[in-house]
């Protein structure tokens, strides 16, 4: 192996999230019991959030050094949870009845492309440095300095006089690079650390063949899944925001589509509430728009069981505990953010916080509502980006539209809705001229949402696919 | 029974609904391939592609990497920059071509520590303390320049 290759760092980090990620799910069965590849996915994102959040933590309350030695005990002491004794024995999902031969072959295609596309992206990513803005502008950049300080109180932050741009950002992902580069003692090579980002990729579309083979047929998740891999902007460019780069957009869809979407399932188990509690504090601790994300999530969680609970006549309290756990779990992260935050003066930033509390919300919003619909299609319509992905998916929803009018759409359209709301506040009272911050930023956006709405094309599929049955 | 009841209530409008859906049920999957058949392909190629870029530019070093995305003559000055100033010192950086030029610099040069350096008025000196270096943020052209800040100073503030 070549002296200084990025390739064993990379994949050792990978690993060692996984192995943690691991060790979590013994705690989660809802997860734990899922077949293999989907539980793997499960175990990267609990793994990224409770390696991150540990470290976080660790190093902001404690001053525990950011180091190796942290990095490894956070790793293996996680996933040595593995071995704690469990109650009952793991009571994996068995196989489903044996799909029809069509489904079969569904599957199977979709499978080996997806496959293909998510090796091609990490081959790219382990041999192709970072090429992207945001990530060297913000995340990879304090996560050197955080790791040159060894700890994400570092004064490079929290002294006004240093040329950081948005140093108040959440650190869950620079943490990710920090605790791999340090565990192998890897240099700042980029190769490095993304890998990191790509391996998102894989864990969105298992992600989404999940929770949308569990509302829809397998062959309707398989061809939605399949429809993601293809979006050019989420799985292979490799400048302005997918996996191919270290934005924290995906990230942030995974996490928050992913602890949202459980929050929604039938049958929610208490640990189940903490693993999407987990999932919810990941989302706040990787991006500014995580907290509201995380609200509206828990908001519509609370609303679904309670209205299961009203309509199966049972005790509305007992309904709610999974989701109580979620929001403690959730509260915890997004305090422990706000007391990290509280001693970094913000600088070079649009400083969103202070224009809400200071400025005419809701007249700035409304006065630049009307350039906004023009400025989201142009993005949504971008050929390198979207391949035309945005004129067929109307059409997929109205043919489909009978999936939309059950129950079970209602959550998935209206999560979404309201986190367009935050961006709508946002883009109103911007500093940014005319819609550019719209144009920059809104395909990124749609990344973030992207789960839901990918789990409704699956439902709207599924109808069109039965109808088609002979 | 009226003869509208009669209509409405028939198979023969069974099988037009039926048949009605049918044909939403084929737009929509129509839909689906439309977006999605083109894109096999250019996908698969890619992916092809990127896999087999992984193996011939397996044995580059980081800088050799970073290289390829930045270009030699910005490589080149950036190394000149790296061994000046030590990974844990301050500079100041100035974005002469702007804030998009800055980031990748100063991205390139972390952790060591910038300070934004916009303009310097007329008969300035550094204050006692300052960084030594000032690194002139260019992606472009002749690529990052470092120049010792009393040079700077006196260059920008005609003293």
């Amino acid at each position: 192996m070549n002296a200084g290759s990025p390739l064993p760092p990379a994949l050792g980090g990978i690993a060692l999230f996984l192995l943690a990620g691991s060790g979590v799910l013994r705690f989660f069965p809802a997860l734990r019991e899922r077949p293999f590849f989907r539980r793997m996915a499960w175990a990267w994102l609990l793994g990224v959030a409770a390696v991150g959040i540990a470290l976080f933590g660790a190093s902001h309350l404690l001053h525990a050094p950011l180091d190796g030695r942290s990095a490894w005990a956070v790793f293996l002491g996680l996933a040595l949870l593995r071995f704690v004794p469990q109650r009952t024995a793991a009571n994996f999902e068995s196989p489903r009845s044996r799909a029809a031969l069509a489904t079969r072959i569904v599957l199977l295609v979709a499978a080996a492309l997806a496959t293909l596309i998510v090796a091609g992206l990490l081959s790219n990513s382990v041999s192709e440095a970072v090429r992207d803005h945001d990530g060297p502008m913000t995340w990879d950049a304090t996560a050197r300095w955080i790791r040159a300080e060894k700890s994400v109180n570092a004064a490079v932050l929290r002294e006004p006089h240093w040329y950081v741009s948005h140093p108040q950002y959440p650190l869950l992902l620079p943490l990710m690079q920090v605790a791999t580069q340090e565990a192998f003692a890897a240099s700042d090579d980029t190769r490095v650390i993304r890998p990191l980002y790509a391996v998102f990729l894989a864990a969105f579309l298992l992600v989404l063949y999940d929770v949308a083979s569990r509302r829809a047929g397998r062959m309707a998740a398989a061809l939605a899944t399949l429809s993601a891999a293809l979006v050019p902007f989420l799985s292979s460019n490799p400048k302005y925001g997918g996996a191919g780069t270290t934005y924290s957009d995906v990230p942030l869809g995974c996490f928050w589509g992913a602890g949202f979407l459980l929050l929604l399932e039938p049958g929610l188990r208490p640990s189940t509430g903490v693993a999407a509690g987990m999932l919810l504090g990941a989302t706040v601790l990787t991006k500014s728009e995580g907290a509201p994300f995380a609200l509206i999530a828990l908001g519509i969680g609370v609303a679904v069981r309670l209205h299961r609970a009203h309509r199966r006549a049972l005790p509305k309290a007992r309904a709610l505990v999974p989701l109580a756990l979620a929001g403690l779990v959730t509260a915890a992260s997004f305090l422990l953010l706000v007391s990290w935050n509280r001693e970094i003066p913000n600088r070079f930033d649009e400083d969103y916080v202070t224009k809400l509390r200071t400025a005419p919300v809701v007249a700035m919003t409304l006065a630049r509502l009307p350039e906004f619909p023009k400025a989201m299609w142009n993005s949504m319509t971008e050929e390198w980006a979207w391949a035309g992905f945005w004129w067929c998916v109307p059409i997929i929803l109205l043919t489909g539209a009978r999936a939309l009018s059950r129950r079970a759409a209602w959550p998935l359209l209206l999560a979404p809705a309201a986190a367009l709301g935050v961006f709508m506040i946002a883009y109103g009272i911007t500093g940014w001229p005319g819609t550019e911050l719209v144009r920059v930023t809104f395909s990124r956006f749609l990344l973030q949402m992207s789960i839901p709405l990918f789990v409704l094309i699956a439902m709207s599929l599924d109808v069109s696919i039965r109808e088609m049955r002979p | 029974m009226r003869i509208g009841a009669r209509r409405r209530s028939g198979p023969g409008w069974k099988r037009i609904a039926g048949a009605g859906r049918a044909v939403l049920a084929l737009g929509g999957l129509a839909a689906y391939g439309v977006f999605a058949v083109p894109r096999v392909a250019p996908a698969c190629g890619e992916a092809i592609v990127r896999t087999r870029d992984a193996f011939w530019h397996g044995g580059e070093s980081a800088d050799e990497a970073l290289e390829e995305v930045r270009g030699k003559i910005y490589m080149d000055a950036l190394k000149k920059i790296r061994q000046t100033i030590p990974p844990d010192a301050a500079y100041y950086l100035v974005p002469i071509e702007g804030e998009g030029a800055a980031f990748p610099v100063r991205f390139d040069l972390a952790p060591r520590r910038p300070i934004l350096l916009q303009e310097v008025r007329p008969g300035s000196l550094p204050l006692p303390g300052a960084p030594r270096w000032v690194v002139l943020a260019r992606v472009f052209g002749a690529g990052p320049e470092i120049v010792e800040t009393r040079e700077y100073f006196r260059r920008e503030s005609g003293s």
